[in-house]
């Protein structure tokens, strides 16, 4: 057939009639239904994929699955676009735009390449030295350049339009893998009745029974395994899903890529789900990846895995070649030889020992494939594709024509899972592999990843596990292992070959790091791996080093003269194969990137043209813009109204603490610095906690409201943190006190009224209830129910300094309370008011908040020192450190400028005036508002030995504005020091 | 409960709550409603006097208390063991065994705290219903861990909630949102629904199914 | 990710939890007023690899307060108790 060329007749678990169209870089080819990218490009002989990423070298498909180093490819366009796929991973859909990477002007003509230029440019340890010595500099400089010459593909820039998704799932078994071992420990563990996930990083179960011919036992095996594994309820097979990461508590991090194999998901459906598995055990059967050989030129398109190329044969029904040159140091790879002849290509297998062992030999009796032993490469030729080989061996030299070479340089266990927490793999000298060392409880490892790699022996070492994970006695499989053509690699190692051959021999081919790079890092004596793998970048591409860390690592021993065990290896990290972070965001993006906080009276807030503000999760009203054309505007307006009239502002962000029981007094008098055993039944009082260490904690107001019940306000910020610390002391230091403390924060909507209207504006809305000053005086509390049945809560206190109150209504009324009053008010003029008008009043007043109440300050900073009582409470101790009470602590001031239009701002430094403003100061400015009472701005700041400097001249400085303004330092105090205006009305 | 309750309540979803049907599929996935015109009271006791309250349930409700992370349903009034020393009471709105409850409890005992006012109620039911809570919940709601009855307080994409699972066999849950977060987890499990399709059903009282 | 056995809620994300300081060292009584001891109770730690006590609370579960003890090296959670003693039965997750 015209196309897909490569496509065998026969065979294959690809569906026939389902053609599918793709593009590669422009040009239209096809492929079909149950193909890779990677299957369907070598179906139409393209093998020549992308360039290499430092060198620019032509790189073709190596592999046929996540070890793949070369064929990485940007799939999709627009929003959608996504650089370094693995060819080999992806599946292929119709309509598929694919473009290769890293070359310029065309992937057959690379710029980059030309006379090696970049070789030269980029030696190993380019990247160290550069970082390391004296030319960090000139890394600004020639970064740009350099960024797009060595590279991988670019991704969108756009915002990604998929969804994704997160799931939890438990299981009693989780099987990792679902190779001969894999399906037969879900088996026995589903059949023993545990609950099993087993997940699959392919779109097939099967592992290397995938590489088995459709018509055989193997393959007649897998179906009826997976068909009676299907049949379990019990069990929930996961495919396309990888376990990147095993991590404490035997919980298993996996991406399933749902919708990730069709252009685009269908709508609702996430594009790929991110599972965090808790499981009782986890059992890994991630079977093993065969290696490279090591010899010039080891990277020409046309070079590829043995193992692969028979999956390609047999799952994907593509000959990659028709004269094809398998070499090999084990047994593994006669299978493939084999296979390849039957399928009619022209093959030599070259066996780099002296002579085949008798069952690899049987697996060629009567093949028409040539056998040469004892063989080396010498010289690969063929730039784009491999053309020929140039083959020492026991019988001389031989030039072979090939457009196809098979390496085969052994297998190794996929140990990356078992190694996450801290688990070093152990060397098997009879493998010549890393296999997992002892596994810690409720893990266990089966099949090639433990050096079983013959099926019927993977078979049974899965089903023992599957049935000991599962708690179950361990039996016999039920089921005969089937006859494979696989072969295991042998009885022994063989001796390594040493790289030979003329050509830059490649170790790892993703990130172009040679073996000349290590023998150059040996040299400058960067010798232990770790350095190693730092210095030449080796393994630390997104393939991790799958094909390359073996063959490095042994490099490195031999250059050191010491065996692979002694020089060690890596540390394998979590995520296995790359993950999208948008599957470990799942929907947690844009407006839910973290929930919000909203109060009953939020809507109306938002319908009225309020501005919002953040203040931890919460949004609060910051202004109103009817009030003003900008925030400055705004909140003067705003503040104006609360002084001379009436406004209201939401205060339902307050933390408010249920606090009850017969040593509720006690309690509050241990956790606060004043006195609370005599506070009457309907008071209010202010309250300051410390902490531990002396400094102050938190503030507000609690009320008694019975016989053993207390109402505790905090301020917003704290009141999470003030709440578990009001638990921790009642069950770790006072377990003896009667009391329980609940959070009543989200029961109570509250509305601060304040202004010398505001008692009016409270007749008004609250019928029924008296609000006369003999009723509610400063500090009076109330519950009461409004002649309508509406219940309020009643609290005179004034942050503002004005007359005021705090209403309070269970929060489903809160809404409505807020319109009441609004309703009620406006004949008084009443009108809401925001934070920032909330701010600017406290600053006129003096109240210290927030940004004064910073975790460094004590009472007396603050000038609260007062308050203080001759009783044991918490933190009194420490408070009396003598770094604490020395004289030159910063402490609470005002600060005024001495001309009245110029600016304070919050952050500035404060320094003594006429000195140099350098270093930080004597002090800072916490917060600052212009004051529409007095007609300037003000500040509060914190000034070493303040309250002895009041009346100094001072330079307030904010380099960031480049201002530096003359103030005088004065009381906290701006207006109303002697407290008469929470009695004022009008 | 005041005459004009009901004119002046209302629910923190209020805004967000569109009844109707989204789905691609004939089927959704989803059944979701919000419950209203209940009431809830918390009983605490004091440390060593769990006992008594036990007896003081018993003798209101003629009903032993529940086992720890487990609810009980008397007649309508569910009590919920939601911490240490520490029951819910949920009941329809003017049930009068709640003000008995509360009123009558021995201050030698413990407290009461009205907590009716500071969550949202939300029933999920549906085939996709375990689907949907696995998203962000880390708690094992297969039936043979989670039977009917079974409560758990945790978080939703860190917010605090109360689930219920009312209904192992038919998959219905109960999640209390706390008030302030109501809106913004409703709106982020509109959301997560929408991988599911849902019918949002009209809001109903407490004994209404999924 | 850490998995704690809340004694009440059972076995819980630790993501519902927060962790609140060393559970080995000793508070002093209120009254106490030796300046040496609290400061030992405040800022002293001994940091150890291996065995450790510590406060964490659930904090998005039934809020109790619990002595975890915790392997620094392994991160395993050998045991958890509730910090006021246990009055309830600790149940399977």
């Amino acid at each position: 057939m015209g196309e897909q060329p490569a496509r065998l007749a026969d065979g294959g678990r690809i569906d026939r009639d389902d053609r599918r169209r793709f593009t590669f870089d422009g040009r239209a080819v096809s492929g079909l239904g149950g193909d890779t990218l990677a299957s369907a490009l070598l179906a139409n002989g393209i093998h020549l994929v992308g360039r290499s990423f430092k060198l620019h070298r032509p790189r073709g498909i190596c592999s046929a699955g996540v070890e793949e180093p070369n064929a990485l490819l940007t799939l999709r366009g627009g929003a959608r676009r996504e650089p370094n796929v693995q060819a080999t991973v992806a599946e292929l859909w119709d309509g598929l735009a694919v473009t290769s990477q890293n070359r310029w002007p065309s992937l057959a003509l690379d710029a980059g390449a030309i006379g090696g230029m970049l070789s030269r440019l980029l030696p190993a340890g380019f990247y160290y030295k550069t970082f390391m010595g004296p030319t960090r500099r000139a890394w600004m400089l020639y970064e740009p350049a350099i960024r797009r010459a060595a590279g991988l593909g670019r991704a969108t820039r756009e915002p990604d339009p998929d969804r994704y998704e997160r799931r939890q799932a438990f299981c009693d078994v989780l099987v990792v893998g679902s190779g001969p071992a894999g399906i037969a420990a879900a088996l026995a563990a589903g059949g023993a009745g545990a609950r099993v996930i087993l997940v699959e990083q392919a779109a097939r179960c099967g592992g290397q029974l995938l590489a088995e011919p459709v018509a055989s036992e193997a393959e007649s095996w897998r179906s009826a395994r997976l068909a009676e594994l299907a049949g379990l309820d019990n069990v929930q097979m996961l495919t396309r899903t990888t376990a990147f990461g095993l991590y404490d508590g035997n919980v298993v991090g996996a991406v399933e890529r749902a919708w990730d194999h069709v252009a685009e998901p269908p709508p609702g459906q996430p594009r790929e789900r991110a599972w965090t598995l808790h499981c009782g055990h986890v059992l890994l059967a991630t079977g093993a990846t065969e290696r490279p050989l090591l010899f010039g030129d080891n990277d020409r398109p046309g070079i590829m895995l043995a193992s692969a190329v028979r999956r390609y044969l047999h799952d994907f029904a593509v000959l990659p070649g028709r004269r094809a040159v398998v070499v090999t140091d084990n047994d593994s790879a006669y299978p493939t030889a084999r296979d390849l002849a039957r399928a009619g290509a022209a093959v030599t297998l070259v066996d780099t020992r002296p002579r085949a062992p008798a069952a690899a030999g049987e697996a060629l009796a009567g093949e028409r494939v040539k056998l040469l032993c004892d063989g080396r490469v010498e010289r690969v030729e063929g730039r784009r594709r491999v053309r020929a080989l140039a083959v020492t061996h026991a019988d001389g030299r031989t030039r072979l024509d090939c457009d196809l070479v098979c390496v085969a340089g052994g297998w190794s266990p996929n140990v990356h899972l078992a190694s996450h927490l801290g688990g070093r793999p152990e060397y098997r000298a009879t493998l010549d592999a890393f296999v997992p060392g002892a596994l810690p409880a409720g893990q266990s490892a089966a099949g090639a990843l433990v050096g079983e790699y013959a099926t019927a022996a993977a078979i049974d070492s899965g089903w023992r596990a599957g049935l000991a994970a599962a708690g179950a006695p361990v039996t016999d499989p039920p089921f005969a292992a089937p006859a494979t053509g696989a072969l295991p690699p042998g009885p022994g190692p063989a001796p390594r070959p040493q790289p030979g051959g003329r050509g830059k021999v490649f170790v790892d081919l993703q990130n172009d790091v040679t073996a000349a790079d290590v023998a150059l890092a040996w040299r400058e004596g960067y010798r232990s791996v770790e350095h190693l793998k730092r210095y030449t970048t080796l393994g630390m591409g997104t393939d991790q080093g799958r094909t390359s860390n073996i063959n490095g690592l042994a490099l490195m021993a031999s250059l050191r003269g010491e065996d692979i065990p002694t020089t060690g290896t890596t540390t394998f990290r979590p995520p296995f194969t790359p993950v999208a972070l948008g599957a470990l965001a799942g929907r947690r993006v844009g407006r839910q990137f973290r929930p919000e906080r909203r109060t009953p009276m939020h809507d109306w807030h938002a319908e009225q043209g309020a501005e919002f503000v953040r203040a931890g999760p919460w949004l609060r009203a910051w202004y109103y813009r009817d009030h003003g054309a900008d925030v400055d505007r705004a909140y003067v307006a705003e503040m104006r109204q609360v002084r001379e009239g009436v406004g209201m502002v939401d205060v339902s962000t307050l933390g408010k603490i249920d606090v009850q029981g017969p040593d509720a007094a006690e309690f509050l008098n241990r956790v606060y610095v004043n006195g609370w055993l005599k506070l009457p039944i309907g008071k209010a009082r202010y309250g300051v906690m410390l902490r531990d260490d002396g400094f102050v904690f938190d503030d507000g107001t609690t009320s008694r409201i019975g016989e053993q019940q207390y109402f505790m306000t905090t301020t917003t910020a704290e009141a999470g943190p003030v709440m578990s610390w009001l638990e921790f002391l009642l069950e770790t230091a006072w377990p003896e006190l009667r009391v329980q403390v609940t959070s009543v924060s989200d029961q109570w909507a509250g509305i601060a009224v304040a202004g010398p209207k505001s008692r009016r504006v409270l007749a008004a809305a609250l019928p029924g209830v008296d609000v006369g000053d003999d009723s509610l005086p400063p500090m009076g509390v109330r519950d009461a129910e409004c002649g309508d049945g509406l219940p309020v809560r009643l609290l005179r206190v004034s942050f503002s300094g004005e007359r005021a109150y705090e209403v309070y209504t269970p929060s489903g009324y809160g809404r409505h309370l807020w319109e009441r009053l609004l309703e009620a008010g406006r004949p008084f003029g009443l009108a809401p008011y925001g934070t920032e008008a909330l701010g600017g009043l406290r600053i006129e007043k003096g109240h210290p908040a927030g940004p004064e109440l910073d975790g460094r300050t004590t009472l007396d900073d603050l000038g609260l020192g007062r308050m203080a009582r001759d009783k044991p409470f918490v933190g009194d101790v420490l408070r009396r450190r003598p770094a604490l009470t020395a004289g030159d602590r910063r402490a609470l001031v005002g600060l005024q400028p001495l001309e009245a239009g110029e600016p304070l701002r919050a952050g500035a430094l404060v320094f003594p005036h006429g000195q140099p403003n350098e270093g930080h100061g004597i002090g800072h400015v916490t917060a600052a508002t212009w004051s529409p009472t007095l007609g300037h701005d003000i500040a509060l700041a914190l000034v070493e030995r303040g309250p002895g400097r009041h009346g100094e001249t001072v330079t307030v400085a904010s380099p960031v504005h480049g201002e530096a303004v003359t103030a005088r330092v004065v009381a906290p105090v701006f207006i109303d020091p002697d407290g008469e205006r929470i009695h004022a009305e009008v | 409960m005041p005459r004009s309750e009901r004119e002046w309540l209302q629910s923190a979803l209020a805004g967000r709550y569109e009844p109707g049907v989204r789905a691609t599929d004939a089927a959704p996935g989803l059944s979701l409603r919000e419950i209203v015109d209940w009431d809830l009271v918390q009983l605490a006791a004091w440390r060593g006097r769990d006992d008594e309250l036990a007896g003081h349930i018993g003798s209101v409700l003629g009903t032993a208390r529940p086992a720890p992370c487990t609810g009980v349903d008397a007649d309508g009034l569910e009590l919920l063991a939601v911490a240490p020393l520490r029951l819910w009471c949920v009941a329809p709105a003017g049930d009068p065994r709640l003000a008995r409850l509360a009123d009558s409890l021995d201050a030698a005992v413990g407290c009461v705290t009205p907590l009716g006012h500071s969550h949202a109620r939300v029933r999920i039911g549906g085939p996709a219903a375990r689907a949907l809570l696995a998203q962000e919940i880390a708690i094992d709601l297969d039936p043979a861990a989670c039977a009917s009855g079974r409560i758990a307080r945790t978080a939703l994409h860190h917010v605090p909630v109360l689930l219920q699972c009312r209904d192992a066999a038919a998959g219905v849950f109960d999640l209390y949102l706390p008030r302030s977060f109501a809106a913004s987890s409703w709106e982020y499990l509109l959301d997560l629904a929408e991988a599911h399709g849902y019918k949002l059903h009209p809001r109903a009282g407490p004994d209404s199914m999924a | 990710m850490l998995r704690i056995r809340c004694p009440f809620c059972g076995d819980r994300d630790h993501a519902e939890f927060s962790y609140g300081g060393d559970a080995s060292v000793e508070r002093p009584p209120l009254d106490h007023d030796s300046r040496e001891d609290w400061y030992r109770y405040v800022f002293v730690r001994a940091n150890p690899k291996g065995r450790h006590r510590e406060y964490w609370q659930h904090v998005h579960g039934c809020r109790s307060w619990l002595v975890v003890e915790r392997d620094t090296g392994s991160h395993a959670i050998l045991g958890v108790e509730s910090a006021a003693g246990s009055l309830e039965p600790a149940r399977d997750g």
